[in-house]
């Protein structure tokens, strides 16, 4: 995680911020450069100027480069490795904008830039309450969809937002566009704090809130279960974390305080809107806040840098900064300066659903089930007992953002670390002779969505595995040889493929993918930066690996 | 506001504007400083606008080109 790791009392909260607070802000030292490449048809500068106090708290310093105003997107002199920002003031297209022909006319355009560049896209959609605006940002949805790693820049909801204040024609043309300030700066906020960093970082994974004087006003020990109070801010609040919990991100409790106390507080207080239920992980004692974070970091299953922290305590603030540097921070100090941070944390908000991310609060649950199972019953009984089913789907267009996801965010089972981003993904999707495949999971205890991916391709042959990335929460159930034979072996007898050719390339943290490549394979000198080739029947026990109990099927590509 | 508060929240503003510490008593002009350029002039502007709670037209806009020039636009603006 790349974030500053404390936001304290900070100036972007401020509601009715100013232009001259952000332009007194000071850069902080060390930042990592991103290049950002506008195409424009006003005075962009305007939001480009106040943007990059905002990108300041994920460590990103901003080098924007501008072209000349261009109603036309002709897109001239690409930069490769920037992000594309499309930002356009729509009113100027007159009668244009409202014709039918113009929605086609714009996703022409995007194509013409996706085909141009490999980086992201973000383009902003029309801010306007005509129904033309309404209409064609419903096709920008579906355009974004369609298209790999475009996002679109929700400047109609800052509009919404604003009303009749998002717009000042008084001096429109001095200015250069007839935004607002205070238009200006909501849309350097927004795209600073949640749409970039949503572009360029990984989602944070969990949220641990501290209890007291966080989740209500009152000390629970002291003021008790019905002296703590709750106000309506607090209870937006709850509904934000609800909000994030069902994008899959996880909730835990870090708190000094008595655990029957917490307990009796959901059981007492209607209005205290969280249950134990929706916390996937607690540490509620006297640890200190650097140990207890270790304990839900362990309970979730991921790192410490990935969870971020929201305690109103000064001192244990500090405590975690000099003890977790990368650890995210949220120091508490009201409940709508929490709420605003809840809604604009950097790499918080933004992040496109798919089908797979709601479900991995579920999955941890369902976890700790398969491992009280598997203690109790033999290996073959267990694959019995917790009835897995397999999905596999082939060059599934439809699923290039998850396999995207997989390929760049998967550290321990990834054999060839390739990071495909999701350009590359779409392009393997539609080229003769290769074989992306998904592969889907849900047993007993829950489905877990699509886990894994395969990608491949034939060579003479052979079919060449360039990578092979399978999500953390599908391992332990011993079932990974199992799932890879089960999706290659229709692909291998189909085109008469005799030998597999895994790229392999070793990571700080991919053991488990070469522990499990030797294996496989029955190579013992795994070569890092090159291939282990082995013939298809020479693989050790691929008949007990594809006759295993457990349900596997294809299914058909939807798009 | 006195005058000599409007002229020290234009010099910071220019400040902060420039990039450059502006002191009170110096006069600048978007002549003699070749870091006051149009984008700089507008934000210069708007951060005027925030800061007193005036506006300003096309015109002015286009008018303003000194420190003393904006100190008496605001003075007149503000009713001081």
């Amino acid at each position: 995680m790349l974030l500053l790791n404390t936001i304290d009392d900070d100036v972007r909260a401020t509601p009715s911020l100013k232009r001259a607070d952000l332009l007194r802000l000071i850069e902080p030292p060390n930042l990592s450069q991103v290049h950002l490449q506008v195409h424009r048809n006003y005075a962009f500068e305007l939001v480009g100027s106040i943007l990059p106090p905002f990108l300041w708290l994920t460590r990103l310093k901003s080098i924007i480069a501008y072209g000349a105003y261009d109603d036309t997107l002709s897109f001239e002199q690409i930069d490769p490795v920037a992000v594309q920002i499309i930002s356009l003031d729509f009113e100027r297209y007159g009668e244009h904008a409202n014709s039918v022909d113009f929605g086609g006319w714009f996703a022409s355009r995007l194509e013409n830039l996706r085909d141009l560049t490999e980086g992201p896209i973000v383009v902003s959609n029309w801010p306007s309450e005509s129904h033309h605006a309404q209409r064609f940002n419903l096709e920008l949805e579906k355009t974004a969809d369609r298209l790999p790693s475009v996002f679109v820049w929700d400047t109609a909801e800052i509009f919404r937002n604003m009303g009749a204040e998002f717009f000042d024609e008084r001096a429109a043309r001095a200015k250069g566009t007839r935004l607002s300030n205070g238009a200006c700066i909501e849309l350097a906020r927004s795209l600073g704090l949640v749409r970039l960093p949503s572009v360029l970082l990984p989602r944070i994974k969990a949220i641990a809130v501290d209890l007291d004087n966080t989740l209500y006003d009152g000390v629970l020990g002291e003021d008790g279960v019905e002296g703590v109070q709750v106000s309506a801010e607090h209870e937006a609040i709850y509904k934000e974390l609800m909000r994030l919990r069902d994008e899959g991100v996880f909730l835990a409790i870090i708190s000094k305080n008595d655990e029957r106390d917490f307990i009796e507080l959901c059981e007492k207080r209607a209005d205290f809107l969280l249950k134990p239920a929706h916390f996937s992980a607690s540490s509620i004692g006297w640890h200190p806040k650097p140990e207890a974070v270790v304990r839900i970091a362990e309970q979730l299953r991921i790192g410490v840098d990935s969870i971020l922290v929201v305690d109103d305590n000064v001192g244990e603030i500090a405590q975690l900064r000099a003890a977790h540097a990368n650890t995210p921070l949220l120091h508490s100090q009201s409940p709508a300066q929490t709420l605003f941070w809840l809604r604009h944390y950097p790499a918080l908000n933004g992040y496109r659903a798919n089908s797979t991310t709601a479900l991995r609060v579920n999955d941890l649950e369902a976890a700790r089930q398969r491992d009280l199972l598997r203690a109790s019953t033999s290996s073959t009984d267990y694959l019995r007992e917790i009835q897995i089913e397999l999905t596999y789907t082939l060059n599934s267009m439809s699923l290039r953002g998850r396999l995207a996801e997989l390929s760049q965010k998967t550290n321990q089972f990834n054999t060839g670390l390739r990071r495909f981003s999701e350009v590359e993904v779409a392009r393997r999707l539609e080229e003769p002779g290769h074989f992306t495949i998904s592969v889907g999971m849900r047993d007993r205890f829950c489905d877990s969505g699509i886990i894994g991916a395969i990608f491949a391709r034939a060579r003479g042959n052979q079919l060449v595995i360039d990578e092979i990335p399978v999500s953390c929460r599908a391992l332990g159930r011993s079932i990974e040889s199992s799932m890879i034979a089960l999706a290659l072996a229709p692909i291998v007898e189909r085109h008469g493929l005799r030998e597999i050719a895994f790229w392999f390339c070793e990571g700080p943290r991919n053991l488990p993918a070469r522990t499990w490549l030797t294996s496989f394979t029955g190579v013992q000198n795994i070569s890092d930066g090159g291939f282990t080739t082995v013939a298809w029947e020479a693989i050790p026990q691929l008949k007990e690996h594809l006759g295993v109990p457990i349900t596997s099927q294809w299914e058909q590509t939807t798009g | 506001m006195t005058r000599v508060e409007i002229q020290e929240a234009v010099a910071e503003l220019l400040s902060v504007s420039l990039g450059r510490q502006v002191v009170l008593t110096e006069s600048v002009t978007r002549d003699s400083d070749p870091k006051w350029d149009s984008l700089k002039h507008v934000q210069l502007i708007l951060m005027l606008e925030e800061h007193f709670g005036v506006q300003f037209s096309e015109e002015e806009m286009g008018a303003l080109r000194s420190s003393d020039e904006i100190v008496q636009a605001i003075e007149e603006k503000s009713g001081t």
